[in-house]
């Protein structure tokens, strides 16, 4: 076990036994203190690498493992498209490349030596101020400046909503600025608390042996939370993407025309609603 | 746990080098390849519509045509049983003909045959008459012996006739 700043109960990882066995080792303690985006590297460099294999086997007639690359892929494009209907393809990679990475990070909290890099508040706030500078480029994009800032004005039509502008001004701006935050608090919150919940149980097991003397292991009280965790990484990673998408959407130009044709498409079932 | 910009813009950059990696190498092949997969399946499915389409209308030619060779076959067969007929009663009739031609033939030669035999009867009696007056002229008849001979000359003409 090791304890952070804090003093949460936190599961051993790979850096932090290095720490442990090397202290005062300059190249563990710099690992040491970058352990979140050394992990977080570590799933970059295997994601990249499953990629370019995946994109190189490709075939046709896909094997299993294609087909699963293929099913989370096409399973991440319809929810996007679900959400963004025409415009969700050009966003797909985004959303899709965003839920695979947390679920990665989310997981990692439950894999022995590893440390799920999203419980810490830095790569929360990495990743969603990533999300926020995305959706305002979308948004800058898509409507023009001009429109970009309409929109911040709350697109006023007539002569009351152009007398809301000093109230809705400041708060669409407020309001773009509390996304991120609520984004990175809510995953990094989730995440924290789920491995600090692992963590105290493990340290329970052990305290539960500690009247034979010291043991090896203990009893491992944390295998439901684990099994609870796998849950809450796809839950968090869902919700984190979805949102994402939710404010993508929100940026893009609201042509009523479309949306009549797409309310129509879907109560014909040629698209599904989200 | 204390924000530290340093590690912010790391994480930060860290899932933009993976989204570029992820969209050139995993994301853009990947969505065009099931693009393509989409498309082709959908075309092979207008194909076998369209050769479904096709099989019935080829289906129910055939079965126009079938009906039309099963009429044509049967005017030929009656057309071939009226021939047929037709013929018969021609070699019927000529048969007929030919048999009425030989028995009229058959009639005309026993008719010259019996003309014949009987002018070479007439001949023969007239011989054995000539004959017989000439035994008689030659010979001394007597009354037992001119009996004989008239007796002969009957038996003669009836083992002649």
């Amino acid at each position: 076990m090791a304890e952070a700043h804090n003093a949460t109960p936190e599961v051993a990882n790979i850096i932090s036994l290095l720490h442990e066995l090397f202290k005062g080792n300059s190249i563990v303690e710099f690992l040491h203190h970058n352990e979140n985006a050394f992990f977080s590297g570590l799933i970059i460099i295997a994601l990249a690498i499953f990629a370019r294999f995946a994109a190189r086997h490709r075939a046709m007639m896909p094997g299993k493992w294609q087909n699963f690359v293929e099913m989370v892929m096409e399973s991440l494009d319809n929810i996007t498209h679900g959400v963004l209907g025409h415009h969700g393809r050009a966003f797909t990679p985004f959303i899709g490349t965003l839920f695979i990475y947390i679920f990665l990070l989310n997981i990692c909290g439950i894999i022995p030596g590893l440390k799920a890099p999203s419980s810490n508040l830095n790569t929360t706030v990495g990743l969603a101020i990533t999300v926020f500078f995305y959706v305002q480029y979308t948004g800058i994009k898509r409507n023009g400046i001009g429109g970009y800032f309409f929109h911040l004005l709350g697109n006023p039509k007539d002569i009351t909503g152009y007398c809301f502008i000093p109230l809705m001004f400041p708060l669409h701006v407020v309001e773009e600025f509390i996304k991120p935050m609520s984004l990175s608090l809510r995953l990094f919150g989730n995440m924290f608390g789920e491995d600090a919940l692992i963590g105290v149980f493990v340290s329970l097991g052990i305290v539960a042996l500690s009247f034979i003397g010291k043991t090896p292991v203990g009893i491992p009280f944390q295998i439901p939370f684990m099994l609870l965790a796998i849950i809450t990484s796809v839950i968090q990673a869902l919700v984190f993407s979805m949102l994402s998408t939710i404010y993508i959407m929100t940026m893009l130009p609201h042509d009523e025309e479309h949306y009549k044709d797409e309310v129509e498409e879907r109560e014909e079932g040629v698209a599904s609603w989200p | 746990m204390n924000l530290e910009l340093q590690q912010i813009l790391t994480q930060a950059f860290g899932f933009i080098i993976l989204l570029i990696l992820l969209k050139k190498f995993a994301w853009k092949p990947l969505l065009a390849l099931l693009d393509e997969r989409r498309d082709k399946i959908a075309s092979e499915f207008a194909t076998i519509e369209r050769v479904k389409t096709e099989l019935a209308r080829l289906e129910e030619d055939y079965k126009a045509r079938l009906s039309d060779i099963d009429a044509h076959a049967r005017l030929k067969i009656q057309e071939a049983v009226s021939e047929g007929q037709r013929i018969a009663a021609e070699l019927q009739e000529k048969a007929r003909e030919d048999a009425n031609k030989t028995l009229e033939k058959a009639k005309a030669n026993i008719e010259i045959e019996v003309a014949k035999a009987r002018a070479e009867l007439r001949s023969q009696m007239t011989s054995i008459a000539i004959k017989a007056a000439e035994k008689i002229l030659k010979e001394d008849l007597n009354d037992e012996r001119h009996n004989r001979l008239v007796t002969g000359f009957i038996e003669n003409v009836e083992r002649v006739n």
